[in-house]
């Protein structure tokens, strides 16, 4: 611009009007006018340098005023509009942009407008059809006032691809990564419950071992309780051995075919033969439970022996056997065949000696008899007096003589009874004659009373009146004073005749009843009694009762007296075979 | 003067018989039939002599005995035992004085009567020879 101001003012506007120059006219023209020239050419390439770079930029790149008039576009963003830069150029940015004749709601340059700061959108542009990223920033004078704005759109196609592809994989990461969660969470669950389950399992084992722990003590327990019992039972068994092997008596073990299983060492010697030789034998013998029986064997070297032999029942290694038990009494036997021989011989030497002391007795008795019946003369009474002696004592020795037969007799067992008819009363009236000169030297009564009902029986007379006169001479030799008195009554039933003979003696005590009639049983035994008797007396009594059978038996009244009674039966009844 | 013998026997006849026979020989002779009459009869008669028979009911011979020799009227005088539990042995010679048993003189029976009363008159010696000293 040539001006003829001189003025720095005017210049200045002129050039911010776009002058390149402002130049007054009178100073050296052509140096200035060169400058000038100089200055306008810079200033004119300048600008088209940075128009240059201003279309070169790739983004989408407008400028607009404050009133949203584009006043520069690039090439880029009248490309992507399909049209010119001139034709965009002066019109509102939202008409180019959105078709619209109001600035579009979500606009940065509002908001530039408004607070002059840059803003950043993202737009989708329907015209442009490409993912924009708009960012407005404001164009401020020096005052900070808003004088326009760049308008920048970058294509963000790219990036929004990009981001897509990020926020996709993001997604799928985080979908990825929801399911790793996911499947860790149900990892965790299932070792939670593996864990779970391990720790029941756990507690399971724990509660198993202790009751198998438990279980395992108890049967220790038993194991130990039953070995012990099991020693208890081999001590006992052994202790059974013992007493087996060492019983004197044989003993012989059966099995249930009477197979020989054991013998003990009793046993081998019983046999004369070892064990070896008698296990497996039969065992050939009765077998008879529960019983005694006597059996013959032969000892291999000894000949015959007699053993006493009980068998039982017994369990034997788990089956049922039989266990015999051996007494060997094959001495026993011998000794008792040699005592009854010597019986025997002892009875025939009794019987022979008292029938040889008979000969001379019955010589000396008639001898006595027929001096004192003074066939040989008459007797003073001095002879007779001892004449009498000696016949009361050969008398006294007749009976010592018949009791020891009597007694050889009860020994044997061997006693004879000669039933007759016959008269008790009569017998009684014989006794009182032969009896009264003994009981009057003591100065006794013998008083008879008989019962003239009872009838003629059968009994053995001799007998009859041995046992008779053996009581009453009882009866008067034990008692001091007072009467001795023999009565026959009927029974209390109608079958016997009762024979009674009491005496006012001392008596007899309860606890000696029983054994009058004991032989040799003398009351008041020992050194003090001499009686004048061999003891056998009522023995002999009871057994020639027996033989009748019939009952002999004794009251007293220790103090009062003693009464001997028997009964004789009048039926006779049928002999029994044992006594 | 006649020697006079107590006879103790509970069996009468034996005193008739033994009496009788000791009075043939010359002897006083007073009998007892039990061991109590025994010691009254020779605490108050004082025979030379006392012949006892061992078993009696009641007291028998040894008691009597013992109970004389416990009286001092009678503790000197001798005594002969007749019992007839002494088992005679082959071997055995019958001494002429009877057995002598703890040094009393014990005559078993069925006696030898001639053998009796020489010990009786064995008996009496000693006695008076005692005396005399």
């Amino acid at each position: 611009m040539l001006s003829g101001l001189d003025d720095e003012g005017t210049g200045l506007l002129a050039i911010e009007n776009g002058a390149t120059d402002y130049l007054i006219k009178d100073q050296s023209l052509d140096k200035i006018l060169i400058r000038t020239v100089l200055y306008a050419l810079a200033r004119k390439k300048e600008t088209e340098n940075w128009w240059r770079t201003f279309d070169a930029i790739s983004d989408l790149v407008f400028i607009q005023d404050k009133d949203f008039t584009i006043t520069k576009a690039n090439k880029a963003f009248a490309e992507a509009l399909n049209s010119k830069p001139q034709d965009i150029i002066g019109k509102k940015c939202y008409e180019v942009l959105h078709n619209t004749s109001t600035p579009w709601p979500g606009c940065p340059y509002q908001k530039t407008h408004a607070d002059l700061k840059s803003h950043t959108e993202e737009i989708n542009d329907p015209l442009i059809n490409i993912p924009l990223l708009v960012t407005t920033s404001p164009i401020l004078d020096d005052n900070g006032n808003l004088i326009g704005g760049v308008h920048i759109a970058k294509d963000v196609t790219e990036q929004k691809k990009a981001e897509k592809l990020i926020l996709d994989t993001n997604l799928q990461l985080r979908e990825t990564s929801q399911k790793l969660l996911n499947a860790k969470q149900e990892l965790e669950k299932k070792n939670k419950a593996l864990e779970k389950a391990h720790k029941e399992l756990e507690t399971r084992v724990e509660e198993r071992t202790a009751e198998l722990s438990k279980a395992n003590e108890l049967l220790k327990k038993e194991i130990a309780e039953r070995k012990q019992m099991e020693s208890y039972l081999r001590a006992s068994e052994a202790n059974l051995r013992k007493v087996i092997v060492g019983n004197p008596d044989g003993i012989v073990i059966v099995d249930k075919n009477g197979i020989v299983r054991f013998v003990n060492p009793a046993a081998e010697s019983l046999f004369g033969r070892e064990d070896k030789e008698l296990l497996g034998e039969t065992f050939g013998f009765p077998m008879v439970l529960d019983e005694t029986t006597e059996v013959e064997t032969i000892h291999k070297t000894k000949g015959i022996v007699i053993v006493e032999m009980r068998m039982v029942e017994i369990d034997w290694e788990g089956e049922i056997s039989y266990l015999a038990s051996l007494h060997n009494i094959t001495e026993r036997k011998e000794a008792e065949e040699k005592m009854k021989k010597a019986m025997e011989i002892k009875s025939e030497f009794i019987s022979m000696a008292s029938h040889e002391l008979r000969t001379p007795l019955t010589a000396i008795k008639e001898g006595v008899r027929l001096v004192i019946q003074e066939q040989t003369g008459k007797l003073n009474d001095e002879q007779k007096e001892f004449l009498g002696i000696v016949k009361r004592n050969v008398e006294r020795l007749a009976r010592l003589i018949n009791d020891i037969l009597d007694f050889q007799k009860l020994e044997s067992g061997k006693m004879d009874v000669d039933m007759q008819k016959n008269d008790v009363n009569e017998i009684v009236k014989e006794i009182k004659e032969t009896m009264t000169p003994l009981s009057s030297e003591k100065g006794l009564n013998l008083i008879i009373e008989l019962d003239d009902s009872i009838p003629i029986i059968k009994f053995d007379k001799d007998k009859i009146t041995q046992v008779l006169t053996n009581i009453v001479n009882n009866a008067i030799k034990f008692t001091e004073q007072g009467s001795v008195t023999i009565s026959t009554t009927k029974g209390d039933n109608d079958n016997i005749i009762q024979v009674s003979v009491s005496d006012t003696g001392p008596g007899i005590k309860n606890e000696d009843l029983p054994k009058l009639f004991n032989e040799f049983e003398q009351l008041a035994g020992g050194n003090e009694r001499k009686t004048g008797g061999s003891g056998l007396g009522l023995a002999i009594s009871r057994k020639i009762i027996k033989k009748h059978n019939a009952t002999i038996w004794a009251e007293s009244e220790p103090g009062k007296g003693t009464t001997f009674h028997f009964v004789l039966p009048i039926k006779e009844r049928r002999r029994k075979p044992r006594d | 003067m006649s020697q006079k013998i107590l006879i103790v026997d509970d069996e009468q006849d034996t005193l008739s018989v033994l009496g009788k026979g000791l009075t043939a020989e010359g002897y006083l002779i007073i009998k007892a039939d039990n061991g109590g009459d025994a010691l009254v009869l020779a605490t108050s008669e004082r025979p030379d002599l006392i012949i006892l028979d061992v078993l009696m009911p009641g007291m028998n011979g040894g008691e009597v005995a013992r109970r004389l020799k416990g009286i001092p009227e009678t503790e000197d005088i001798p005594v002969i035992f007749l019992t007839g539990m002494f088992p005679k042995r082959e071997e055995e010679e019958e001494e002429e004085e009877g057995h002598t048993v703890a040094g009393h003189v014990l005559f078993n029976r069925p006696y030898d009567i001639l053998k009796l009363v020489t010990a009786i008159r064995k008996l009496l010696q000693e006695k008076n020879r005692i005396l005399l000293e």
